[in-house]
């Protein structure tokens, strides 16, 4: 009897957050469609003096940083006057954390001291207000089918990143899946709706009959949204695909943690028959924008501010920057004007979704990751989504890594996708030279798998001659 | 008295910064900084020499020849033992493989160990040995009395760590032996944590093996030894067959050079003997009680400063034992790899974290994982007092 008590209270319990989430998100859609994109802006702008004035006033780093560079909360009244407060780098957080990040009376429990992927590099730790992955994966349930009750969502992602966290010490392999009791009753699903697939860090060399036993849960749970990792679903879809199976039951596909390149995209909604939508976000930062259904990424105005500098002044609409991000919530650990070590490209308003939140074309990779082809001008590169432009369309490769070697030679291994008669080599090489210029060699090589990082994340592309500038 | 700056002069990676900011070197139980002496005796091999031993006649040859077996005498002063006892392997791992090996051990003898062992005093025993483990005291040292009490007419051998590498405590080696030896029972010494700290002699320890590495006393690494007595080299052939170990070969046989050369196949790692020569050296150059009383300066003051941040946990807890500067500690309940990444990030304390190759002792002090600070000659008071103070910041954040 105290079991099924406790188990009805948690039921209720959990109806009762769902519901408030959803009214919470359904909240924010209204804002983003009702507000005006200068009354969202001016609400950013309002929230962005308020964190400014209690990091100048109580956070170390930024006390001392802030007048060396003449910034005073009144000297910056207006967003043009951004570019005088100096970017928060990566190091920086690693050489102040965590006395010098924090306000001194400020105390954390050890569960609220989270580290990123590394993926951009070396990882860092930071310390964050648990929102809660939850809420943004209702809110894509929510923008992609009108709805979130009755919705399963299952997940797969690395190794070591469960749909809300990255955690470098923990690693989920194997055969352990994170399923909620409320899963095995059907009608009660809705109230726990997330399922955590199994993942390996040989995902892209993984034996059939890991996938295919990925391909089992996933038809007994018949759920609505895939939400996970590009590149981990990608090798789920292609398993798929080898096999001729589907799983009509999904009907969106939300990727994040990686990269979703142009040829994932491609794939994934062959094989799922449906949309596929990126939520671009980030260990430290959680939610930053999320693709309508004009793929377009809208930037969740009011809880962060993106801005993204080229050659040291704001990209235009169009071009490519380096994302330099302000969480407008954290007054844990306040993350001002931070070089996040990605590269966005900035959209222009307005977008027919009808939403009036500052909009991103698309996030094009890490800043490490670019390539800097031989007579480039000015060193300018080109980024992993443009590079993947080589390789998409063009069929029999299941992966590839790209690796600049010196300023005109690379290096291509391609893992084959074991259909039809493999890819055509002449036909990547001429790409390639179209890409990279007539004069560049290439070194073409067939290989059985491709590793990640430690992370458990892919480089697929990048350069060991020299980084390339934006 | 050691004086701490002009041996800090002649260790050239201390002079290593990070962010314009200098570094802490705190994993010496992981592995040493290297004096210039060291540096040079490798680099005069290569620039000079490059010959290979036990092989030619050629001039480069014989200094070679010379050179080699001088660092074979120096290790052997170091330890007071019989040059021809001093067996050059990879390191303590292999060393102790090799006294198992010479020791022909099957899985109805009785090995005893504790659980403050390394796994390379622990692995290769519960490889080919009935293993029975014996668990430290409240401060972390291991008996007399313990081990006597799981000894069994099948006890073969006590395998004894002398220093601890997750606490530092220094175990009563030499009882234990006397001990063992009444009864008849063989001892080895795993003495890779010890050799840096304390003169070590295995004629008044009476141990009938001792096993310790180059990289830890300040020489390369790729290069430790097996001291063994004569008796045991004699008695089992070589673990491993090869050129320059034998003094004749034909189509049906072949004759085993005597210990312990019989015991040295193939190329030895020649740079890193000359290099752990000139550790040696430059070891007894210090003067080993010099060494000892620092250590114990150094013990002293780190588990004070680390005593004094709340919040923090060292283990063991009672903090009484002798020791050498090494202390383990957790750091209310964040994971020990969060803690050494942002000492070393936000402090440039170059810590370890983990279960430091020792995971029955972490499992014993019912942790997951610990931060290991370990400290050597070179470090001062300054950097404890430093060490201390960055704890104590960084533990400030932590709610209760």
């Amino acid at each position: 009897m105290n079991y099924v008590a406790r188990v009805a209270a948690d039921a209720a319990d959990r109806a009762y957050r769902r519901y408030r989430y959803y009214l919470y998100w359904r909240g924010q859609e209204r804002m983003y469609r009702r507000r005006s994109r200068e009354e969202l802006r001016a609400a950013q702008w309002a929230k962005f003096r308020n964190l400014l004035e209690y990091a100048c006033e109580r956070i170390p780093l930024y006390r001392e940083k802030f007048p060396k560079a003449g910034v005073t909360p009144e000297s910056i009244r207006k967003p043009e006057d951004l570019l005088r407060i100096p970017v928060l780098t990566k190091d920086e957080i690693r050489q102040n954390f965590p006395d010098r990040l924090v306000a001194g009376d400020r105390k954390f429990q050890p569960d609220q001291i989270r580290q990123t992927s590394g993926s951009t590099g070396e990882s860092l730790h930071f310390i964050r207000p648990e929102v809660g992955w939850t809420r943004t994966i209702q809110y894509s349930a929510l923008l992609r089918t009108g709805r979130i009750s009755n919705i399963p969502v299952v997940s797969l992602t690395t190794p070591h990143c469960t749909a809300a966290t990255c955690s470098l010490q923990e690693q989920r392999s194997g055969p352990g899946m994170w399923i909620s009791k409320y899963q095995k009753i059907r009608f009660l699903r809705h109230l726990d709706p997330l399922v955590e697939l199994p993942s390996s860090d040989d995902i892209l060399c993984a034996p059939g009959q890991y996938l295919e036993q990925l391909v089992g849960i996933i038809s007994y749970l018949e759920p609505c949204i895939l939400f996970g990792d590009p590149v981990y679903l990608g090798s789920l879809a292609l398993h798929l695909k080898k096999a001729r199976k589907t799983v009509p039951s999904v009907r969106c596909v939300v990727t994040t943690f990686e990269l979703l390149t142009g040829s994932l995209r491609d794939r994934l909604r062959e094989v799922f028959g449906c949309e596929v939508y990126t939520q671009y976000g980030a260990s430290e930062v959680l939610d930053i924008a999320n693709e309508c259904e004009h793929h377009k990424l809208h930037v969740r105005t009011n809880i962060v501010m993106v801005e993204a500098i080229r050659d040291g002044v704001p990209a235009k609409p169009g071009e490519i920057g380096r994302a330099v991000i302000t969480d407008l919530e954290n007054y844990n650990m306040p993350l001002i004007r931070y070089d996040i070590g990605d590269l966005v490209q900035v959209g222009d308003g307005p977008c027919q979704c009808g939403r009036n939140t500052d909009v991103l074309e698309h996030v094009h990779g890490r800043t490490r990751d670019l390539i800097a082809p031989a007579g480039a001008g000015n060193g300018r590169a080109l980024t992993p989504l443009q590079v993947d432009e080589v390789f998409r369309g063009l069929g029999g490769i299941a992966a590839y890594r790209f690796v600049q070697r010196s300023e005109n030679q690379y290096d291509v291994a391609i893992m084959p996708d074991g259909l039809g008669d493999g890819f055509d080599r002449q036909a990547l090489e001429g790409r390639c030279r179209a890409m990279f210029g007539s004069g560049s060699r290439f070194n073409i090589t067939s290989v059985e798998g491709i590793k990640p990082e430690r992370s458990g994340k892919f480089r697929f592309v990048y350069s060991q001659f020299s980084p390339g500038v934006v | 008295m050691l004086d701490v700056e002009a041996i800090r002069k002649v260790f050239p990676a201390l002079e290593r910064q990070l962010g314009g900011r200098p570094v802490i070197f705190a994993d010496n139980a992981a592995t040493s900084l290297k004096p210039l002496c060291v540096i040079q005796a490798v680099d005069y091999y290569y620039r000079h020499l490059c010959a290979n031993v036990h092989r030619g006649v050629n001039v480069l040859a014989q200094e070679a020849d010379a050179l080699y077996e001088d660092s074979r005498n120096s290790i052997a002063s170091l330890i007071h033992a019989r040059p021809a006892e001093v067996i050059f392997v990879r390191n303590t791992t292999e060393a102790i493989n090799l006294a198992a090996h010479l020791l022909d051990l099957t899985k109805k003898d009785d090995v005893i160990c504790s659980l403050t062992e390394h796994h390379s005093n622990f692995l290769p025993w519960l490889a080919r040995a009935n293993v029975r483990c014996v668990a430290p005291d409240e401060r972390g040292r291991v008996t007399p009395g313990a081990f006597l009490e799981a000894a069994t007419p099948k006890t073969k051998l006590f395998a004894l760590g002398h220093v601890s590498n997750v606490t530092g405590v220094v175990s009563p080696v030499a009882d234990i032996i006397q001990e063992a030896r009444k009864r008849g029972i063989l001892t080895l010494v795993d003495a890779a944590q010890s050799v840096s700290h304390m003169p070590l002699d295995v004629q008044s320890l009476g141990c009938d093996f001792l096993a310790f590495s180059g990289h830890k006393m300040f020489g390369p690494s790729g290069i430790g030894v097996l001291w063994a007595r004569e008796e045991f080299l004699k008695s089992r052939p070589p673990m491993l067959f090869g050129g320059g170990m034998v003094t004749s070969v034909s189509e049906d046989g072949f004759q085993v050079q005597p210990p312990p050369h019989g015991f040295e196949a193939g190329t030895p790692n020649i740079e890193g003997t000359l290099g752990m020569g000139a550790a040696a050296q430059f070891l007894m150059g210090l003067d080993m009680d010099n060494v000892r009383d620092h250590s114990r300066r150094l013990a002293e003051a780190l588990i004070n400063a680390v005593a004094s941040v709340s919040g923090l946990r060292a283990f063991p807890l009672d903090s009484s034992a002798d020791r050498v500067p090494i202390v383990s500690f957790a750091v209310g309940s964040m994971s020990p790899d969060d803690v050494a990444a942002i000492l070393c990030n936000r402090y440039n304390i170059m810590v370890r974290s983990g279960v430091h190759c020792a995971e029955p002792l972490v499992r014993h002090f019912g942790q997951r994982g610990l931060v290991r600070v370990s400290l050597s000659v070179y470090n001062t008071l300054d950097e404890i007092a430093y060490i201390g103070e960055s704890l104590k910041s960084l533990s400030s954040i932590l709610a209760r």
